[in-house]
């Protein structure tokens, strides 16, 4: 891709979504204070459930209380970035039908951008930060040392990990060109990433085995706990890497084989 | 040399073929017309044209390049309008502009919308929102959008369609100069047949996902042979029905006019059998056969070519 092209990119999304945020302020204040404290509420009632658990069991899956919430926020907080760019995907059939995605097929920037990135949510960079301080704190507790080479690595697993993120909502917006159905798609990939977000042991072999081999989210929660509680192998990142590539690649793929069977809104 | 070429180019959908195989091409400058009856392929073609299809085989290449793959460097120096074509109708038709200026990545933006203002006439629309206008405006602004990249090739879907005479004569002949001064390529589909008689080069027509007619519109008209007499017959009237009747013609009679359906190269034996026989009239017209006869020719699905035209 050309510089120009890049610039072009990152000129229409910063206005996009200055776009989407005055429209937010201008129009529904009470929808975006609902949806903060929607979002608070959820992180309250996730810290609530690890402590009642871990505090009758002093450890889950081997892991200590602060252990848990360590991972559950470096989890969420990934999950939370991702979700902050490709807010879009959530509305994505109503775009289908209603012809904007034809829109996006007409103009010369690509239109997996488009659908992807056209409606990043700035509400969730408010939402994130609980998550960035509760990382923090959670990790300090454990007594892990926070070194620059750990912090280095752990911004690569993150950067990798919304890769993967990116690659299943690639196939979620594939599967809405081919059968005009998102919400459930979208419904089924979120149970899925958030059992994930435990430690997968607690689920038994085969469940443990589906979500770090099949649908890999487990593996955005267990190479972080390898690199900062002390267990890191480098091999097991570089299959990572491997597996989010390969991701990328697969839905890559896939969204090219739906666009031959789209029929535009007007057919 | 041919800016765009399309390649024995198929499309299906769920096992119904829509596109069986169409091939053609474009030269610089053409302004190419493509007509044909409903759901005979025209959206679908120019869809898989501008990458909104994709072909299920066959190839689309424009400016040398291949469409879908290199859609971003194609899409830069190409553009599309249809009346259909919703706006943004929060944004005002100022805020519109500058939007689509943004997506093609026009460098000195003010400048150029300033042009596209003036050329379009939007003066008085310029700080009103998309909601408030009439179709006929919104129209206006989906082709000043067209033009905001000013393209090479441009895809016209229906462009004076809802537009009143006066402003949609000022878009045709704004088209015509556009394609005399900067050699603009246009793709046109209309159901005004004048318009594409006026201002095409060149018609396909499409008729179930095949090109049936690939001509000038003058020669596509031509292939109907088919010329309407019409005489106000003053005295003699008897004779003349015996002539249409041994001739075989046919005729219909309408406020006092005949109107004789002949083939074209047989009209001057005609007439010349009307002045031996001594029929006299006081008003003679003659309708030569028009895109629109041979459009709706096909359009009931007659072979173009056969006619009733007689046989003097």
């Amino acid at each position: 891709m050309k510089i120009q092209h890049l610039k072009a990119y990152v000129r229409v999304w910063l206005k996009l979504t200055i776009q989407q945020f005055q429209s937010q302020v201008a129009n529904a204040r009470g929808a975006a204070a609902l949806f903060i404290f929607g979002k608070l509420f959820r992180l309250a009632s996730a810290l609530f459930l690890v402590y009642v658990v871990v505090g009758k069991a002093k450890l889950i899956a081997g892991y200590s209380l602060n252990q848990a919430i360590f991972l559950l926020m470096l989890f969420n907080l990934t999950q939370t970035i991702s979700q902050l760019f490709l807010r879009g995907v959530y509305l994505f059939r109503q775009k289908v039908v209603d012809g904007t995605f034809d829109f996006y097929l007409l103009n010369p920037l690509s239109e997996l951008f488009y659908s992807l990135f056209s409606s990043t949510d700035p509400l969730d960079i408010i939402v994130s930060m609980p998550y960035f301080f509760l990382v923090g704190w959670a990790w300090v507790n454990t007594g892990y040392a926070i070194t620059l080479p750990v912090v280095l690595l752990l911004l690569v697993i993150i950067i990798l990990s919304t890769l993967m993120v990116t690659a299943w909502h690639i196939v979620i917006i594939a599967v809405g060109v081919r059968y005009l159905e998102v919400d459930n798609t979208v419904m089924l990939y979120r149970d899925l990433e958030r059992m994930g977000s435990f430690p997968v042991s607690i689920y038994g072999k085969f469940g443990e085995n589906l979500l770090t081999y099949f649908f890999p989210f487990a593996l955005m929660a267990t190479i972080p706990a390898q690199l900062v509680f002390g267990l890191f192998n480098p091999w097991f990142l570089l299959l990572f890497a491997l597996f989010a590539f390969i991701q990328l690649r697969l839905s890559l793929w896939f969204w090219h084989r739906s666009l031959l069977s789209y029929s535009s809104a007007s057919s | 040399m041919a800016i765009l070429e399309v390649k024995d180019l198929k499309k299906t959908f769920k096992q119904t073929p829509v596109i069986k195989g169409i091939s053609f091409d474009m030269a610089e400058g053409e302004i190419l017309g493509i007509l044909g009856p409903n759901g005979a392929g025209k959206t679908t073609t120019l869809q898989m044209i501008l990458g909104i299809l994709t072909p299920t085989s066959g190839t689309v290449t424009i400016f040398g390049q291949n469409m879908p793959q290199d859609k971003t460097s194609i899409m830069e120096r190409v553009n599309f309008s249809s009346t259909y074509t919703d706006l943004p109708w929060r944004l005002t038709v100022r805020e519109n502009l500058i939007w689509t200026s943004y997506l093609y990545n026009i460098p000195d933006r003010a400048r150029r919308l300033d042009k596209i203002k003036t050329i379009f006439r939007l003066d008085k629309l310029w700080n009103q929102s998309t909601s408030s206008l009439s179709a006929g405006q919104r129209t206006r602004v989906n082709l000043s959008r067209a033009y905001v990249n000013f393209p090479q090739l441009l895809l016209l879907d229906e462009p004076t369609a809802s537009l009143d005479p006066e402003v949609a004569a000022y878009i045709r002949e704004f088209f015509a100069d556009q394609r005399t001064r900067f050699n603009t390529s246009i793709i046109l589909t209309s159901h005004n047949m004048t318009e594409v008689e006026n201002l095409c080069d060149r018609v396909l027509i499409l008729k179930n996902g095949r090109i049936i007619g690939n001509d000038t519109p003058g020669r596509l008209a031509k292939k109907i042979d088919e010329t309407h007499l019409n005489l106000r017959v003053t005295k003699r009237a008897d004779i003349l029905a015996q002539l249409i009747e041994t001739s075989k013609l046919k005729s219909v009679e309408t406020d006092g006019v005949t109107s004789i359906t002949l083939k074209e190269k047989l009209l001057p034996l005609f007439l010349y059998e009307v002045a031996k026989n001594k029929i006299h009239y006081s008003e003679i017209t003659i309708d030569k056969p028009t895109l629109e006869d041979y459009f709706l020719r096909i359009a009931k699905g007659k072979d173009h070519g056969k006619s009733t035209g007689g046989d003097l």
